[in-house]
């Protein structure tokens, strides 16, 4: 027993501290979610899914500054009561001049419904946003639970970042890729094949969702501005979800109305600003966009 | 609680340093142990299923005693019939239930009636299959008189909710399994360093080889209407290899946790992916299993030592009911069949250059990754569309990204297994100099720690 004591502990020791030293590489290029469980001050939020993510940079937002990007994706933010706690928790309490982007689209606002008991399918509960209780730096609860990958991973990744994708500081997600018109349009089709076939026949508006975005704005308002923003795609991506969900427009803006928010929907850029897939923006185009909402949201 | 899980880890840390240094060499204490943290690991799914267990357990633990003390030739069959009535019922209920009632409502529709006897909305209690079965071998070798009744409930009940071969085998044996139980447990250094290596290997085909298969695979499954024959033939390729090393990784994995608390489990594989025949394959694959079949189907309707005819019939039966104890699914049942025929061709004596010809090996793989197909596949439509394409109409195009690193990987695993093929198991190189031992379990190691996929979705035999 003893001798398999002293080999046990020696490897043991090994794997732990393996483990430590891959703590230290713990940054934007660990994961595209990572940095978003970490907790950093900021003076509001950037909330949505991945065209969120990807679109808006909060450092080109001179008239807002220190702005949080906190949007994930369709599977794990989309408007309902886990990324709703999810928000409370980045959340700044003590200050009342806040800045707060919603952005909406017919996919975060929508759910697959089971087809033989018709209950509303709420994946993002037992997604990260769902299951991470905590938000602390390191996020250790994050990695052992979440990251998907053996933590030598993360050393790899930080001198070699997957596809040139790097999560920064204020939650940009920034895809360094070159924009190339030609290849851009192939993955646009692909996308746009799998939204039709795949996303898109699965699911229906919710009314819940809806709701559930209602009740964030209701919580948001008393700590500063709150604007809701239709993020432009392609024009393409932008005449299904229009078939997708045809009356999304009216329904944001009575929303808007409703509840004393502004809703922004710049339509025309959707043939201006450049997507990789149709769906996401540019690194380019984000940075563009990025000061039209700060404009946009400093008439507010 | 998944094996490749840190929660896991956690768990049978605390579990193995209570076992061998708090309650040490107090057998009865260490059983009543091992039956609260096999509960604990069982509720980790669904808690409320542990009754449906309970149900199982005292069922059969009734009827060893009751058949023990029977010597009623007729009562004794009763007894059999109602424990293995009550035990299958409750698999019916929650695994194929919906499918009879499906196909009920499916055949009247097809004559013009209606019948629709509804659909149960029940979740299927993790590793149901496995433990009904594993319940069961005890009460047919009671009833056989292979083995006694077990007088201690506890240590029944130990011995059916073990938790290492809790949910997804293998399937054992209440000679192996109980009688180990009923000795006292004792620290044996060479069965734990052997669990050790059979944890660090059964980790690598999970997390290096199955999940980075199954990406590739469930990526050209969700465009299989598009993707070409190159496309499907290497996704079924992957496949193969995805669900060897997800099973025979998980089996590795609970063989291991189980020698370190001194307990040897039976052995499930036996390198399948070598065999020179389909029969041969079977011999190897999931071996808990099919010798379940084997001594409780095959050789009480009489094996072997009938007509040929008959031996064929014996064959179909088995593999159907195998493929059906799989998944309630046409799939499944039709996989059984073919693997039957398969089977069944093998009694046609091959010239003996043949039967030894390595070429036999690739021969085999090929088959057994056509036939996975019907296994993989969502339904009977989708397995024979990508047959076809992969078989006879050939379609053009390339649309996966082929992954070196995972290659590699696949390729070192199998050189491993090849070169280790005549011991028990991928790693096991006790015999190996020290040098090169203590190298390759830090290779193996860090293959793991830079290498490891750790998707969320489940073990495969996870939904048996």
């Amino acid at each position: 027993m003893k001798s398999f004591l002293i080999k046990l502990v020696v490897f043991g020791s090994i794997a732990v501290l393996s483990h430590i030293v891959a703590g230290y590489f713990m940054n934007g290029t660990t994961d595209s979610n990572y940095l978003r469980f970490l907790r950093y001050p900021n003076h509001g939020l950037i909330i949505g899914t991945s065209r969120a993510a990807q679109a808006i940079c909060p450092d080109d937002m001179v008239q807002h500054s220190g702005l949080f990007n906190a949007g994930f994706s369709m599977l794990t933010s989309p408007y309902g009561p886990a990324y709703t706690k999810y928000i409370l928790k980045q959340l700044d309490t003590t200050q009342r001049s806040q800045a707060f982007v919603l952005c909406v689209d017919p996919w975060s606002l929508s759910s697959a419904f089971d087809s033989i008991t018709g209950e509303e399918n709420w994946i993002e509960n037992d997604k990260m946003v769902g299951e991470t209780e905590r938000l602390m730096n390191p996020n250790w609860e994050y990695l052992i639970e979440q990251y998907s990958y053996g933590w030598g991973n993360i050393i790899l990744e930080h001198y070699r970042p997957t596809q040139g994708m790097i999560l920064h500081d204020n939650g940009w997600l920034e895809v360094q890729r070159k924009f190339d018109p030609a290849k851009a349009k192939i993955r646009q089709g692909g996308k746009l094949e799998n939204y039709k076939k795949d996303v898109g026949a699965g699911r229906r508006p919710s009314t819940a969702r809806v709701e559930s975005l209602r009740n964030l704005i209701r919580m948001l308002r008393p700590y500063g501005k709150v604007m809701l923003v239709r993020i432009p795609c392609s024009a393409e991506f932008r005449a299904f979800e229009q078939q997708f969900w045809q009356s999304f427009d009216q329904e944001m803006l009575s929303l808007g109305n409703t509840e004393k928010v502004q809703y922004w929907n710049p339509e025309e850029l959707n043939r201006v600003l450049p997507f990789n897939d149709g769906h996401h923006m540019n690194y380019v185009g984000a940075h563009q966009f990025s000061k039209m909402v700060d404009r946009s949201l400093l008439e507010q | 609680m998944l094996f490749n899980s840190f929660n896991y880890l956690v768990f049978f840390v605390l579990v193995w340093l209570v076992f061998w240094f708090v309650i040490k060499d107090r057998q009865k204490l260490q059983q009543a142990f091992l039956l609260l943290v096999s509960c604990y690991f069982y509720m980790f799914f669904i808690p409320k299923y542990i009754v449906i267990l309970a149900l199982t357990i005292v069922v059969d633990y009734w009827a060893g005693h009751a058949l023990e003390q029977s010597q009623n030739v007729h009562k004794r069959k009763v007894i059999l019939v109602t424990s293995v009535f009550v035990t299958c019922a409750i698999l019916f209920v929650f695994k194929y239930y919906n499918f009879f009632s499906e196909n009920i409502s499916h055949l009247a529709g097809y004559f013009g009636g209606e019948c629709s006897i509804g659909i149960l909305k029940w979740a299927l209690p993790i590793g149901l299959s496995f433990h009904t079965f594993q319940s069961l071998s005890y009460v047919f070798e009671v009833y056989y008189g292979r083995q006694k009744a077990e007088r201690n409930f506890l240590t029944y009940s130990l011995y059916v909710m073990y938790f290492p071969q809790l949910v997804a085998g293998p399937i054992e044996r209440p000679g192996n399994l109980l009688n180990q139980l009923n000795q006292p447990f004792i620290f044996k250094p060479q069965m734990a360093s052997d669990g050790m290596r059979l944890i660090l290997w059964g980790l690598f085909k999970k997390v290096v080889i199955a999940d980075a298969c199954a990406k590739i695979v469930n990526f050209t499954y969700l465009g299989m209407d598009t993707a070409s024959t190159i496309d499907l033939w290497y996704a079924a390729v992957l496949f193969s290899i995805q669900i060897y090393g997800d099973f025979s990784g998980y089996s590795d994995i609970a063989r291991g946790s189980s020698q370190l608390l001194g307990i040897q489990l039976i052995t499930n594989f036996n390198f399948p992916y070598f065999s020179r025949s389909i029969s041969e394959f079977w011999s190897r694959w999931h071996t808990s299993l099919s010798t379940w079949f084997r001594d409780y189907v095959y050789i009480p309707l009489g094996g072997n030592r009938v007509t040929r005819m008959k031996q064929i019939r014996n064959v179909l039966i088995v593999f159907v009911l195998s493929g059906f104890w799989h998944g309630a699914q046409w799939t499944f049942i039709w996989w059984g069949f073919f693997n039957a025929l398969f089977v069944i061709f093998s009694f046609v004596k091959l010239p003996a250059y043949l039967g030894k010809n390595w070429l036999m090996i690739p021969i085999t793989f090929l088959i057994t990754t056509c036939l996975w197909v019907l296994f993989r596949a969502e339904n009977m439509h989708q397995a024979i569309t990508q047959l076809d394409t992969m078989l006879v109409h050939f379609k053009g195009g390339n649309g996966i990204e082929y992954n070196l690193k995972l290659w590699l990987m696949i390729i070192s695993f199998f050189a491993m297994e090849w070169l280790l093929r005549k011991r028990s198991f991928g790693l096991d190189i006790e015999h190996w100099p020290s040098a090169a031992r203590y190298s390759t379990y830090t290779i193996v190691f860090f293959v793991l720690f830079f290498m490891a996929v750790y998707p969320a979705n489940q073990f495969i035999y996870f939904q048996f």
